[in-house]
């Protein structure tokens, strides 16, 4: 008690509330948004709801007399080049196109009439799709092609096409096992194939192949490779906003859609990032203050303390007394954060829950190691201050 | 550095001379002399203001290190002793009444003794109160020692020096506003200390004072 009143002498009490209560505020600003994030990560991220990577497609205009061949429209190397180069765009691949004639059919056992069509093919690198790829893989020498195709184009044969022809409609099960053929044609030469429809895609508005097989067909029938007309980019999932500027600014056209929901995930990261800014802010702030209260306080007592070193304390010693305070802030900030995030990851849920999003609780585990880790490297380095100034005075 | 238990703590200085002094210090007994203080030994070191009593007992005592030469406790030097040694000594072997008495004004004469005691653990209250007693203090045990008179507050100071085991004591001009009869009991009780625990006494002073056996008198 009489060593308190001595190395206490002095200490500016309202200062020093102030400075525990900035820190714990801005404590429970900095761990309260690293446990939103980790719920928003947990729940939008990684199940890919909103913050995904995204997909887009791009392509260039028409011109209003487009050249046979498409010329005006193909991407060169250096505007590839570009784009890649873009800080947003983690991978690129050009969409490949047939140089052939194809031709499918479909012949219906129970009607006399079948369905068919001419066809294009395109293929994109596989880790671009958006489908289970279980039988996707075609090698040189098999007689069976896999096929992927638009959902959007089946839900428009049924719901628009096949009924206003009178035509029957197919769900997607049954599509997966409707056989055709498929009649490939060109450098007079015909192939046959038995094609099987294998998956819908969403992302790609196309009819795709393996690679492998376009690439195979377009050097047996084909013209051999043509410069790409559609791009597909993976692109970061905050890049929103700053890709759409890019592509508007190269006037290229690309699938708006897409990219509104990144601008919701963007709008969601600025927020966690300011209130995570706000919490380091003030946290380190209020730390700032709480140490110089400290040193002040050492400061201040200069005397007494070199005076108490004199008679024999131990300076290295002397420090735990003044340690404990500082160790019992920390406590209760960790006490205060723990409960804060307990209720807070509750709150968030619910609030997303009005909104539709249904959100899986996180543990606080993650958070409440962060917060101990750093109380005990405040603690370290606020000990490690006070022993350096005791340590001068003898 | 470790300490053997009762090492003798002879004391050593070798031409020793504080840069202050330096070229000042030619008819000194102390100053650039090599001179051995056995251990257990009483030595009076006697001078007018200035010629660094105080120095040399601040140089003896860690708190000075602006000197030439060397002082040795036994065999080690003690410019070698690091922070954490000089608290040790401080409190086990080494004591010291600073002239400047350095109490802590806002702390009452009895806390002053406490907080020494409190870091030895080397007296019972009831020794203490008796010391306090002794040199007529009883009575101001619980005064500010803002309040006490520099007499009062040399006793003070020489209470809270007998607050541990020591083998050298080290005094500065002690007596220097006592008047005859507690200058008598203050020695007293000195003398019996420094008995008791075979400590060497070093005794700093304006003039030779008379009356008193002292193995030796150096002129600083």
């Amino acid at each position: 008690m009489i060593l308190a009143r001595l190395l206490y002498h002095g200490l500016g009490w309202g200062r020093l509330l102030m400075a525990v209560g900035s820190a714990l505020l801005g404590w429970l600003l900095l761990f309260g948004g690293l446990q939103f994030w980790f719920l928003v990560d947990h729940n939008l991220i990684r199940r890919g709801d909103l913050l995904a990577p995204e997909f887009c497609i791009v392509h260039k205009p028409v011109p209003l007399i487009g050249l046979p061949g498409g010329t005006g429209i193909t991407f060169k190397e250096a505007e590839i080049a570009d784009i890649k180069n873009q800080r947003f765009v983690q991978a690129l691949a050009p969409f490949e196109c047939s140089r052939f004639q194809a031709h499918a059919s479909i012949v219906f056992r129970s009607w006399l009439s079948g369905l068919e069509t001419d066809l294009f093919f395109e293929s994109i690198p596989d880790d671009y799709l958006d489908v289970d790829l279980k039988d996707w893989a075609w090698t040189p020498g098999t007689d069976r092609v896999p096929i992927i195709m638009p959902r959007e184009f089946l839900v428009l044969y049924n719901v628009g096409f096949a009924r206003s022809q009178n035509l029957p409609q197919f769900d997607e099960t049954l599509v997966r096992q409707v056989p055709f053929t498929v009649r490939l044609s060109g450098q007079g030469q015909n192939r046959e194939f038995a094609g099987r429809i294998v998956g819908f895609s969403d992302r790609i508005p196309s009819v795709l192949v393996p690679q492998a097989f376009l690439r195979w067909a377009n050097a047996t029938l084909g013209e051999g490779q043509a410069p790409p007309s559609r791009l597909i980019l993976k692109t970061d999932r905050t890049a929103g906003p700053e890709l759409e500027r890019f592509l508007k600014a190269r006037k290229y056209l690309y699938n708006v859609e897409r990219l509104r929901s990144s601008k919701l995930a963007s709008l969601m990261l600025l927020l966690v990032y300011v209130v995570l800014g706000f919490g380091v802010l003030i946290l380190g702030l209020a730390l700032g203050v709480l140490a110089l209260s400290f040193q002040l306080l050492i400061v201040q007592n200069r005397e007494r303390l070199e005076r108490l070193i004199r008679i024999g304390y131990d300076p290295g010693r002397l420090i735990w007394h003044y340690v404990p305070p500082v160790l019992g802030v920390l406590v209760l900030a960790n006490v205060a954060g723990m409960a804060f995030l307990i209720w807070g990851t509750g709150q968030a849920i619910r609030l997303f829950s009005n909104y539709g999003y249904t959100m899986e609780p996180v543990s606080i585990r993650s958070c409440a190691l962060a917060m101990a880790l750093l109380a005990v490297l405040i603690g370290v380095w606020h000990s490690l201050a006070l022993r350096r100034r005791l340590l001068r005075l003898a | 550095m470790q300490f053997s238990e009762r090492l003798t703590m002879e004391i050593r200085l070798e031409q020793v001379e504080p840069w202050p002094l330096r070229g000042g210090c030619e008819d000194s007994q102390v100053w650039r002399q090599s001179l051995v203080l056995r251990s257990g030994g009483r030595y009076l070191v006697k001078a007018r203001s200035g010629r660094g009593k105080t120095t040399l007992l601040s140089i003896l005592y860690g708190m000075r290190r602006d000197y030439g030469g060397e002082v040795y406790f036994g065999a080690a030097d003690i410019r070698r002793y690091r922070v954490k040694d000089w608290s040790d000594v401080r409190q086990r072997r080494l004591g010291l009444v600073f002239q400047d008495l350095q109490l802590f004004d806002d702390l009452t004469a009895w806390e002053n003794v406490e907080i020494k005691n409190r870091l030895t653990a080397r007296r019972r209250p009831a020794e203490i109160q008796e010391m306090f007693s002794w040199l007529g203090l009883a009575d101001r045990m619980r005064q500010a020692a803002q309040r006490l008179s520099v007499g009062q507050k040399q006793r003070v100071a020489l209470i809270r020096a007998l607050c541990q085991p020591f083998e050298i004591l080290l005094l500065d001009e002690p007596f220097s506003h006592l008047d005859p009869e507690n200058t008598e009991r203050g020695r007293t009780l000195i003398d019996k200390e420094c008995r008791a625990q075979g400590a060497t006494l070093i005794l700093t002073s304006l003039d030779a004072d008379p009356g008193r056996d002292y193995d030796q008198v150096y002129d600083l």
